[in-house]
């Protein structure tokens, strides 16, 4: 049960939703992680911006280079996406992995980012792609990369009156791209990601530590477990101690990694 | 744009409910588990873990899955809902509900209406699912008696039927 009550708003276009963004108001859509975090009492609100009906937010679309798929986008809409089983399938099997079926149905792309549990699928794979986030608030709209966007568990760099729109990946020399991930309840333990591109690889450790660790290579053969993780300490909870996220981050990189430079010697 | 509260702090909402029309006025902070048991008495949804991980209180919103017990009320407004107590045409039950009994899909009961509710979502987008698609679809449902088998046998029962 919700105790507290709050005011509630909801703005069918962007323009109507960014005036009602301020230090009092939280927006949501699914609500998948906010409705359970004020029933524990955790979060409470005053004013909810709910998003869910503002149709800008809610499309996917690719151009020659570039996918943008909005904030608004349930994991399951994405993970069914033929767009984006056509140009990033990796995402689209990343998304339909989240949480279940019914967090998948209403939980946003949007949310899951601006929520920034450690423990998320998303942002591993959208950092390992170098994606960038669309940002818009009263000062105008602005740029950031998502591995910018997450600063630790639950805190973002955008202000409260600001909104992410949008998430952007460069679809150029998105060669390979792989996640692997142990998940033995609704979110994961350990996620690894490795992203080729002609401009270089990156293997990005997500869901092990606060926010989402990586490191850049020129080939795959530099994608060591030992250099990214150098001098971070793993997390340790309920589901599994930082020895145990240790042990799989090297057992999940080297399913990525060997295929791609072959056997041991 | 603003949800409209009145002075006792309530908020009109209309929407459907197994095809039936309400109009009424709600607290702002009531979780549709809430609206649906305890105002308009559709107690076949459950509430167990009540943090949207069991599954027992699956409703079908538009047609797609949510868990009733984390979803606020408001967000029903102008939305269709659809509750266990909407799967049957009078006294003929549908084809899971059906395929659940001759398959003993339950023990205790408890998780049925929330596994009804999943396996009539996953068979209207996907009429003819492999058995890993059951299975994956219904990860977020938990039943403690059963250990699955007869619920995903009845599941397969009933795409085998359909043409």
């Amino acid at each position: 049960m919700i105790t507290e009550a709050f005011r509630h708003s909801r703005p069918v276009t962007l323009p109507d939703a960014v005036a009602l963004l301020g230090e009092d108001s939280t927006p949501y859509a699914g609500g998948t992680e906010l409705i359970a975090a004020m029933k524990l009492g955790l979060v409470v609100p005053e004013h909810l911006v709910d998003l869910k009906r503002i149709p800008e937010l809610c499309k996917i679309s690719v151009t020659e280079h570039e996918l943008v798929i909005g904030s608004g986008c349930t994991h399951d809409q994405v993970a069914r996406s033929e767009t984006v089983l056509d140009v990033f399938p990796m995402l689209a099997a990343l998304t339909g992995q989240i949480g279940n079926t019914r967090v998948r149905t209403q939980g946003t792309i949007g949310g899951n980012l601006c929520f920034a549990d450690p423990r998320s699928d998303l942002a591993t794979g959208l950092v390992a792609a170098r994606a960038t986030v669309d940002v818009l608030g009263p000062r105008g709209g602005r740029l950031i990369p998502v591995q910018e966007l997450i600063l630790g568990p639950l805190a973002t760099s955008i202000e409260p009156d600001e909104l992410v729109t949008s998430v952007r990946v460069d679809l150029r020399d998105l060669d390979f791209q792989e996640y692997q991930r142990v998940a033995p309840k609704e979110r994961p333990i350990v996620g690894v990601c490795v992203v080729g591109r002609l401009s270089g690889w990156r293997m990005v450790v997500g869901a092990a530590t606060y926010q989402p660790v990586w490191l850049d290579a020129d080939s795959p053969d530099e994608l060591s477990t030992e250099r990214l993780l150098a001098g971070v300490d793993l997390m340790s909870d309920s589901d599994a101690s930082a020895e145990y996220r240790r042990h799989l981050v090297d057992v999940l990189a080297a399913r990525i990694v060997q295929p791609l430079i072959g056997p041991r010697r | 744009m603003s949800a409209g509260t009145d002075a006792t702090g309530k908020v009109a909402i209309d929407v459907t409910v197994n095809g039936r029309p309400v109009s009424t006025a709600i607290p702002v902070q009531e979780t549709a588990a809430e609206f649906l048991r305890d105002r308009l008495g559709l107690t076949g949804t459950k509430v167990s873990c009540d943090m949207q991980v069991c599954g027992a209180c699956s409703v079908l919103v538009d047609n797609v899955p949510i868990s009733a017990c984390t979803y606020l009320a408001v967000d029903l407004a102008g939305r269709t809902v659809r509750t266990v107590e909407g799967l049957a045409t009078g006294d003929d039950l549908s084809a899971l509900q059906r395929a659940f009994l001759q398959r003993y899909a339950y023990q205790c009961g408890f998780c049925t209406s929330g596994f009804l509710m999943m396996a009539t979502s996953l068979l209207e987008r996907n009429p003819h699912p492999t058995e890993e698609q059951v299975v994956e679809y219904l990860d977020g449902n938990i039943c403690r008696c059963t250990g699955y088998r007869p619920i995903v046998d009845a599941i397969l029962d009933v795409a085998a039927e359909s043409s």
